[in-house]
C-alpha cells in the first residue's frame, strides 16, 4: 500500500510540480471554472424553485383565471373543490390523501423487511463471497429504473397474484376483476420493492458504521446473540433506519412512473380510507399528487390559470419531498455525530 | 436456569425470523428477474403444430371447399386488393391487375406464371404462389402512390420445400401459409421466419385445406378431414425481427418500425425495438453531454478545494436535488421551456460558448483588481463569492446568444435553421437532453464528489508543499486516482438517464423513428413501457415484447451499475493505503 502511494507521488514528480506564473494563472482559471459550476447548480436549482413559487403566487394573488376569487378562495378551491376552477383538473386534497395511504402502506411493508434483511446481511450471515455479491446486487438494484419495478408489479402482482386471488375468492364477480386490476395494494407492494434496496443499503451502512466494541461488550455482559442484535445494535442504528425509511418515503411520494402501471388514476370515486377494517381500501384505485401533475400536464389543458395551478401542485410536491429529505439529512447528521467518538484515531 | 433457556430460545427464534425474512427478500429481488424472464419467454418460443381430435362434418367441409377455399390453378384465382383493384391469375398465363369499376386490365409481370397453388396471405395484403417443384414465393401488395394507378407487388421471401404442392391456404392474419403436398405431407411455411418450417405427415394424400380460425387448420384427405392446432406469436419465433430491419407487408424495402397497435385490425403489428433503443441512447447521451461537465466540475471543486465545513453544508443541499421529482422537471420543461425553446436554445449556445471565457476573465479581473473587495486567495468558499460574477456572466452570455440569434439572416434561430432545411420539432431531443441533464446532474455529482473526496489529502498536500499550484496537485495527484470513480459516476448517470421515464414521456414527443437529428423527437424504451403496457392485452405478443424491452433495460442498467460499483471498489482498495 505504501509502495502504491509513493509511486503516485513519484509519477507526479515526473511532471513539473513547481508552479510557474502560467501554471498559477491556469490554476486560478480552472478553480474558478469548477467553483462556478457549483454556483451554477445552486443558481439553476433556486431559479427553478423561484419560477414555481412566483408562478404559483402570481396566480393566487393576481387576477388571472377566476376573476373575482380572492387568494383564500383560490387556495380553498385548489385544495378541496378543484373542479370549480373549470379546467377539468381535480383538487389536491384527495391526491394528498392517496399519496399518504400509499406511503403508509409501503412503509408497513418495507420497514420490517428492509431492517430484517440488513440485520441478516450484517449480523447473521457469515461474510463470504456470496454475501458480498448480494450486497453489491442490492446496491445496484437501487439504481435500476423505477419503471422496471412497475413492469414487474403489473406482471407479477396485478396479473399474477391478483388474478389468482380473484379466481380463489372473488370467482362470482369474474370476469370483472377485484384484485386482478391495478390498485392501492399492488402499488404499495411495487413501491415497497422499489424502495427495499434503498432501505437495506441505508440500514446496512448504519450497522457497518457501529463499532464492534458494542457487540463485544454486549456479549461479554452475558447477552444472547438475539439480545445483542435487538437491544444493543438495532437501537444504536435507529437513526440510519429512519434515514432509510424517510428516503424511501420521499421516493414513493415523488416517483410516478411505476404508478402509471400499477394503480394511480386521475379521478378516484372515493378516498382510499374507510371506517371498516383494515381502514384502507386495498383493492381501490387511488389518486397521487405526482400522477395528478403528470395527467394535467400530459393532457395539456393550458388555460390562463392552469400554469399557476400546475406550479402550485408542483410546489406542494417539491416542498413535501424536501421536508422529508431534510429530516433524513438531520438523522444522518445524528449518525455521523455518534460515529465520531467511536474512532479513537 | 429456566430464564436463561427462554432467553436462548428467544434468541434462536429471533435469528430464525431475521434469517427467513432476509433470505425471503433476497429471493424476491432475484425472483423479480426470473419472473420477468418467464413472462417474456413465450415471444421467443417457436411456433407449433399439433393434430386435434375433433368431430368432423364432411358435408359442411365439402361445401366450404366448393365455395372456393381450395384454389384451383386451372380455373383461375382472384384476390381483391386495395381500392377497387383485384389480382387475377390462371396458371400458365400472366397475372393481371383488374379494376372492378372500369374493367381496366394491366399485366403484372412480377409474379411467376407457372404455378400449382396460390393463396391470399393475411387480408388483402399479399399473395403466396407455389409451383410444382415446391418453390413458394410471398409477394406484398404495395398501394400505388397515385390515385387511380394499379397497385404493385414486391417479393419478400422465397422458400423451397422441395415437395410437389397440391394445395395451399394463406393464414387469415399473419404472413404464414399452410401447404399440402404429395406424398401426403402438411407443411406450415412461415414467411416471417423462413428457416422454421413445420411439417406433419398425413395418413392419406390431401386434396385441400383451409383455416377455420387463426389457430385452427382443417385438412381434407380423401373423405376425412383432419384438424390441426397452430400456435404462434406475432414474430413467429424470429427474434431477429425485433432488432434487424424487417420487410413489413405493404413496404417496398426492409425497415425499422415500431407500430404494435396498427390503425386497422388486419394490418400487421410491427415490433422493431431498434428505434426505441436508439431513442433511449440518444436521450441519455444528450443528457450526459449537458449534465456531465457541470456535475464533474462541481464535484472537483467540492471534493478537493472546498473546506470540510463548507462541504458539510453544500453536499447535502445538492444531494437533496437527487430526489427532486422528475415529474416536476417534466412539467417545467413542458410549460416554461418548450414554448420558448428557440430562445432557450440560443441562450444555451451563448452560455456554452461564452461561459468558460467570461468566467476565466472575470476571475482574473477579480484577482487583479478586486483583491481587497473579494478575497479570492482562500479557496474555501468561492462558489458563494462567485454568485454575483456567475449571475452576471450567465445573463450576459445568454443575452449575447439571443442577440446573435436575432441578428442571423432570417431574424431568428428557427428561421435561420429553416433556410438550411432544418426544422425544430416542438418536442425535440435537445429539449429532452437539457431537462434530463438537469435531472442526472446531482446523481453524477454525488458519486464523483465521493470519489474525489476519498483520495487521501496527504498525497495532494505533499505536492502542494513541493510548490505545485492547487490545480497541478489536483490534476497530477488526485485526478489519476479519482478518475475511475468519476467514470463510474458518469456510468451511473447514464443508467439513470436511460431509465428515466416521466421526462421522456412528457417531452420526447414519443415518435418511434431512427433520426440522427437532435431537432427531432424520439421515443424511449421507458416511455413505451409506461404508455403501452397498461393497454397491451395480457399474454399478447405486444405484452411479451414490452417485457423483453423491460428486461433489456433492467439488464443494461444492472450491468452498468455493477461495472461502476466494481470500478469504485478497485479505487477504494487502491487509495486505502494512502
Amino acid at each position: 500500500m505504501v509502495a502504491d502511494s509513493e509511486k503516485i507521488v513519484l509519477s507526479g514528480t515526473q511532471r513539473q510540480l513547481t508552479g510557474s506564473r502560467r501554471e498559477r494563472l491556469r490554476s486560478l482559471a480552472m478553480i474558478g471554472l469548477s467553483a462556478s459550476m457549483v454556483t451554477s447548480i445552486i443558481l439553476v436549482a433556486s431559479g427553478l424553485f423561484l419560477l414555481l413559487l412566483t408562478s404559483s403566487l402570481s396566480w393566487l394573488l393576481g387576477h388571472v383565471g377566476t376573476e373575482n376569487a380572492t387568494w383564500s378562495e383560490k387556495l380553498y378551491q385548489l385544495i378541496f373543490t378543484g373542479t370549480e376552477l373549470g379546467y377539468g383538473v381535480s383538487a389536491i386534497f384527495p391526491a394528498v390523501l392517496g399519496t399518504l395511504a400509499l406511503v403508509i402502506l409501503m412503509t408497513a411493508f418495507v420497514a420490517p423487511l428492509g431492517v430484517a434483511t440488513a440485520l441478516y446481511l450484517t449480523e447473521y450471515a457469515r461474510p463470504t463471497w456470496y454475501t458480498k455479491l448480494i450486497r453489491i446486487s442490492i446496491t445496484n438494484l437501487a439504481g435500476v429504473p423505477a419503471i422496471i419495478y412497475g413492469v414487474f408489479g403489473l406482471g407479477f402482482f396485478v396479473y399474477g397474484i391478483g388474478g389468482q386471488v380473484d379466481q380463489l375468492f372473488f370467482g362470482d364477480q369474474l370476469p370483472n376483476p377485484t384484485f386482478g386490476t391495478p390498485g392501492l395494494l399492488w402499488a404499495a407492494l411495487t413501491m415497497a420493492l422499489l424502495n427495499l434496496p434503498v432501505v437495506i443499503v441505508a440500514v446496512t451502512e448504519g450497522l457497518d458504521a457501529l463499532p464492534g466494541d458494542l457487540r463485544e461488550a454486549s456479549v461479554a455482559l452475558g447477552a444472547t446473540h438475539g439480545e445483542t442484535v435487538f437491544k444493543a445494535v438495532l437501537p444504536a442504528a435507529m437513526p440510519s433506519v429512519f434515514t432509510g425509511l424517510i428516503l424511501a418515503t420521499a421516493r414513493a411520494a415523488g416517483e410516478v412512473a411505476p404508478l402509471l402501471l400499477v394503480g394511480a388514476v386521475k379521478f378516484a370515486p372515493a378516498l382510499p380510507f374507510s371506517d371498516r377494517l383494515p381502514f384502507i381500501e386495498l383493492e381501490q384505485k387511488f389518486m397521487h399528487v405526482g400522477f395528478q401533475l403528470f395527467d394535467a400536464v400530459l393532457f395539456n389543458r393550458i388555460g390562463p390559470g392552469d400554469v399557476g395551478w400546475i406550479a402550485s401542485v408542483a410546489l406542494i410536491l417539491v416542498l413535501l419531498i424536501s421536508i422529508l429529505n431534510l429530516f433524513a439529512i438531520a438523522f444522518r447528521a445524528v449518525i455521523l455525530g455518534r460515529q465520531e467518538p467511536a474512532n479513537p484515531f | 436456569m429456566l430464564a436463561a433457556k427462554n432467553r436462548n430460545l428467544r434468541s434462536i427464534l429471533a435469528g430464525l425470523i431475521v434469517r427467513l425474512a432476509g433470505l425471503a427478500v433476497i429471493c424476491a429481488l432475484i425472483g423479480m428477474f426470473v419472473q420477468m424472464v418467464s413472462v417474456a419467454y413465450p415471444i421467443l418460443a417457436p411456433s407449433t403444430l399439433a393434430p386435434l381430435t375433433s368431430s368432423l362434418d364432411d358435408f359442411r367441409s365439402g361445401q366450404l371447399l366448393e365455395e372456393g377455399y381450395a384454389l384451383d390453378a386451372t380455373r383461375g384465382v382472384s384476390f381483391s386488393v386495395a381500392g377497387d383493384w383485384s389480382l387475377e391469375g390462371k396458371s400458365g398465363e400472366p397475372w393481371f391487375w383488374v379494376n372492378s369499376l372500369t374493367g381496366f386490365r394491366i399485366e403484372n409481370t412480377d409474379l411467376p406464371t407457372r404455378w400449382t397453388a396460390a393463396s391470399a396471405v393475411g387480408i388483402n395484403r399479399g399473395v403466396a404462389i407455389a409451383n410444382a417443384d415446391g418453390l413458394i414465393s410471398h409477394h406484398h401488395f404495395l398501394a400505388s402512390t397515385l390515385p387511380g394507378d394499379a397497385p404493385s407487388s414486391a417479393r419478400a421471401e422465397q422458400i423451397d420445400i422441395s415437395l410437389s404442392v397440391v394445395s395451399m391456404a394463406g393464414h387469415p392474419r399473419l404472413a404464414v401459409a399452410a401447404v399440402v403436398s404429395s406424398p401426403s405431407t402438411l407443411t406450415i411455411v412461415d414467411f416471417r421466419n423462413p428457416q422454421a418450417q413445420l411439417t406433419y405427415p398425413l395418413a392419406d394424400d390431401a386434396s385441400g385445406l383451409y383455416w377455420e380460425s387463426p389457430t385452427k387448420l382443417r385438412v381434407f384427405a380423401g373423405s376425412i378431414a383432419e384438424d390441426f392446432q397452430f400456435t404462434t406469436t406475432d414474430i413467429g419465433g424470429a427474434w431477429s425481427r425485433l432488432i434487424n430491419p424487417v420487410h413489413y407487408e405493404g413496404y417496398s424495402a426492409p425497415n425499422y418500425l415500431w407500430l404494435p397497435l396498427p390503425a386497422s385490425e388486419e394490418a400487421e403489428p410491427k415490433y422493431s425495438i431498434a428505434p426505441l433503443l436508439f431513442g433511449t441512447l440518444k436521450a441519455a447521451s444528450l443528457a450526459l453531454l449537458i449534465g456531465a461537465p457541470v456535475s464533474l466540475g462541481a464535484a472537483i471543486y467540492v471534493g478537493f478545494f472546498m473546506s470540510q465545513a463548507q462541504r458539510g453544508r453544500i453536499r447535502p443541499a445538492i444531494d437533496m436535488l437527487t430526489a427532486f421529482p422528475t415529474v416536476v422537471l417534466g412539467a417545467i420543461g413542458l410549460f416554461w421551456i418548450a414554448p420558448v425553446f428557440e430562445t432557450v436554445l440560443a441562450a444555451l449556445l451563448g452560455v456554452v460558448i461564452l461561459f468558460p471565457v467570461l468566467i476565466t476573465l472575470g476571475v482574473f479581473a477579480m484577482r487583479g483588481v478586486g483583491l481587497r473587495i473579494v478575497r479570492l486567495d482562500a479557496l474555501d468558499d468561492w462558489p458563494l463569492k462567485l454568485i454575483p460574477l456567475v449571475s452576471v456572466v450567465l445573463a450576459t452570455s445568454a443575452w449575447a446568444g439571443m442577440s446573435v440569434a436575432a441578428s442571423l439572416p432570417g431574424g431568428s434561430l428557427n428561421a435561420y435553421l429553416q433556410q438550411h432545411g432544418i426544422t425544430i420539432a416542438y418536442f425535440n431531443s435537445l429539449l429532452v437532453g437539457l431537462i434530463l441533464g438537469l435531472a442526472i446532474t446531482p446523481t453524477i455529482f454525488s458519486v464523483a464528489e465521493e470519489a474525489i473526496h476519498s483520495v487521501p489529502k496527504n498525497l495532494a498536500a505533499g505536492a502542494l508543499a513541493l510548490g505545485s499550484t492547487p490545480w497541478q496537485s489536483y490534476r497530477d495527484i488526485v485526478l489519476p486516482l479519482a478518475l475511475p470513480g468519476m467514470i463510474a459516476a458518469v456510468m451511473i448517470g447514464f443508467g439513470r438517464a436511460a431509465g428515466e421515464t416521466m421526462i421522456l414521456l412528457m417531452l420526447s414527443g414519443n415518435t418511434g423513428i431512427i433520426d440522427m437529428s437532435v431537432f427531432e423527437g424520439l421515443r424511449s424504451v421507458s416511455a413505451s413501457l409506461a404508455l403501452e403496457l397498461p393497454e397491451a392485452p395480457k399474454n399478447s405478443s405486444h405484452y411479451y415484447v414490452l417485457f423483453v424491452m423491460g428486461l433489456m433495460l433492467f439488464g443494461v442498467t444492472f450491468v452498468v451499475n455493477t461495472l461502476a460499483e466494481l470500478i469504485k471498489d478497485s479505487v477504494r482498495a487502491k487509495t486505502r493505503g494512502g
